[in-house]
């Protein structure tokens, strides 16, 4: 355990910073669109363009009903961009904070928590186009949606792994943020996110084993009504153990020097 | 009680991307005071401090001094738990304030008031304490309306003045400055002063970085002298000596 220790120190310490980090978080939404008049609900509307224009060409090519497609792709889409934003922004985090971190003592994990709270932010402006679709479509989940809360816990215990990883390999080796935005590109066709996961042929079934197939489900199923798959809870549970262990490690081993990297 | 302790710490960072032709290096070497050397591959290494020790108390008022390049804002950062010693031992008790680049993190486009919040963030202080002082930042910055307004239109002037108020108002026991920040016209000059002997004051432990005699004069007690990331001598500074005089 000591080889976690330190990392899992800076964690928590990181964590009561909270002042520091909640507010540099509302503060880059705000500024990134001060002077518009919408502000950040252009997050919402670009969004809201995004799933009625897909919608509508894609549901009509797939030829699939439209009560059924477009809200799982409102529900897909939107966990989608948060994935991979977030892990696209956890890619900067450490090279964009070079300057804070050499002027003030502050825990590495302040970053983290920075990046992931700017990304909840806009994951709940982006939220209210799936509530829109719902409201639109009558899509009433049921009871399935008391797992919702279980399906949330998975994607941001692995997102936030995830993101941690990518900000501590993209501070130290200057080709990986192009290999994980080739990834992420990919990744995103291998996801049902276009398509729906009932039309995935038995050929291509290892497509089931992308982590975000996995991660994206356990929320969006509780959210459309549907108990969520067990073997993708306990596949993402497992994730996020295993994440964890690994990512605290190699914290713990580079928070020392991520300072110098950048 | 403010202490600060380094018992032969030690401080090695790795740098990347850097050639590392033997020729360039040599040549380095010559020019800046920190000892630089390869280790492994395509890293260079610099030794930024090597076996430094010094023991501070309360009222101990330190100037650093030496060439650009000798370890003294590496020290300063050390101190502050900016850099992790490689070697040896460093214990700080206190709270420390590091002043190292007060213009780091301001926002153009944010207001006065929002760039008061985010440097006093950047010095590690919780929302409460900024909220709190806020009025008092604000009047001693003299900006009055145009805090309302954002940074980026200020003058130069306007925007130092802005950025002194705001992190110079919260006392510690360990403070720790980088050379080169009373700013400001004449008018301003002089309160700045004013202000920074009340924050020297109620400080336990001082350092400051500076090559100009008459800071160091007014401040410090204790001249260090460092030079290729070691201590090369300590001397008392009085008045009418200055620091150069033993070197």
């Amino acid at each position: 355990m000591t080889s976690v220790r330190s990392g899992f120190d800076d964690l928590v310490t990181g964590a009561r910073n909270v002042d520091f980090w909640a507010f540099m978080a509302h503060h880059e939404v705000k500024q990134r669109y001060r002077r518009s008049y919408l502000g950040p609900f252009w997050v919402t509307i670009t969004t809201g363009i995004m799933v009625g224009a897909i919608g509508t060409i894609y549901g009509g090519m797939i030829g699939s009903d439209a009560a059924r497609y477009v809200p799982h792709l409102a529900v897909s889409f939107v966990l989608w961009s948060f994935i991979s934003q977030s892990i696209l922004e956890g890619c900067h985090m450490f090279l964009e904070a070079g300057g804070a971190m050499r002027q003030m003592k502050t825990p590495r994990s302040t970053f983290l928590y920075k990046t992931l709270y700017r990304n909840v932010l806009l994951l709940l402006h982006n939220a209210v186009v799936i509530l829109a679709v719902f409201l639109l479509f009558g899509v009433l989940p049921g009871w399935p949606l008391v797992l919702l809360p279980l399906g949330l816990v998975l994607l941001f215990a692995n997102i936030a792994w995830m993101v941690l990883v990518s900000g501590i390999l993209c501070a130290r080796f200057r080709d990986v943020p192009p290999i994980i935005m080739s990834a992420l590109q990919l990744l995103f066709f291998a996801t049902p996110v276009l398509w729906m996961p009932e039309a995935l042929p038995p050929h291509l079934s290892l497509i089931m084993l992308n982590p975000f197939f996995h991660l994206i489900a356990v929320v969006r199923d509780p959210l459309l009504g549907h108990w969520p798959d067990m073997v993708s809870v306990a596949i993402c549970a497992a994730m996020a153990v295993f994440g964890w262990i690994g990512a605290l490690g190699l914290l713990s081993r580079t928070r020392k020097r991520i300072v110098f990297w950048v | 009680m403010a202490s600060v302790l380094l018992e032969n710490v030690a401080l090695d960072f790795p740098i990347y991307g850097s050639t590392t032709q033997s020729l360039k290096r040599r040549v380095a070497k010559a020019l800046v005071g920190g000892a630089i050397e390869k280790s492994g591959s395509k890293v260079t290494l610099v030794h930024a401090l090597s076996d430094v020790s010094l023991a501070l108390a309360p009222g101990d008022r330190i100037g650093l001094v030496g060439h650009n390049g000798a370890g003294k804002t590496s020290l300063l950062r050390l101190i502050a738990g900016i850099y992790e010693p490689t070697g040896g031992r460093l214990e700080v008790v206190g709270r420390i304030t590091p002043l190292l680049d007060i213009g780091h993190g301001v926002d153009p486009d944010a207001t006065g008031y929002e760039n008061i919040v985010l440097r006093g963030l950047y010095l590690g202080r919780s929302r409460r304490e900024i909220d709190t002082a806020m009025p008092a930042i604000a009047e001693f910055s003299g900006l009055g309306d145009f805090l309302e307004l954002p940074v980026r239109t200020y003058s130069a002037g306007m925007t130092s003045r802005l950025l002194f108020s705001a992190s110079t108002h919260f006392p510690s026991d360990v403070l720790l400055i980088d050379e080169g920040i009373v700013v400001g016209d004449e008018d301003f000059q002089a309160r700045a002063i004013e202000r920074l002997d009340g924050l020297v004051g109620q400080a336990g432990i001082l350092m400051i970085s500076s090559h100009a005699t008459d800071i160091l004069e007014r401040y410090c007690t204790k001249a260090v002298r460092m030079a290729g990331g070691r201590i090369v001598a300590t001397e008392p500074i009085s008045a009418s000596e200055g620091p150069e005089v033993a070197s």
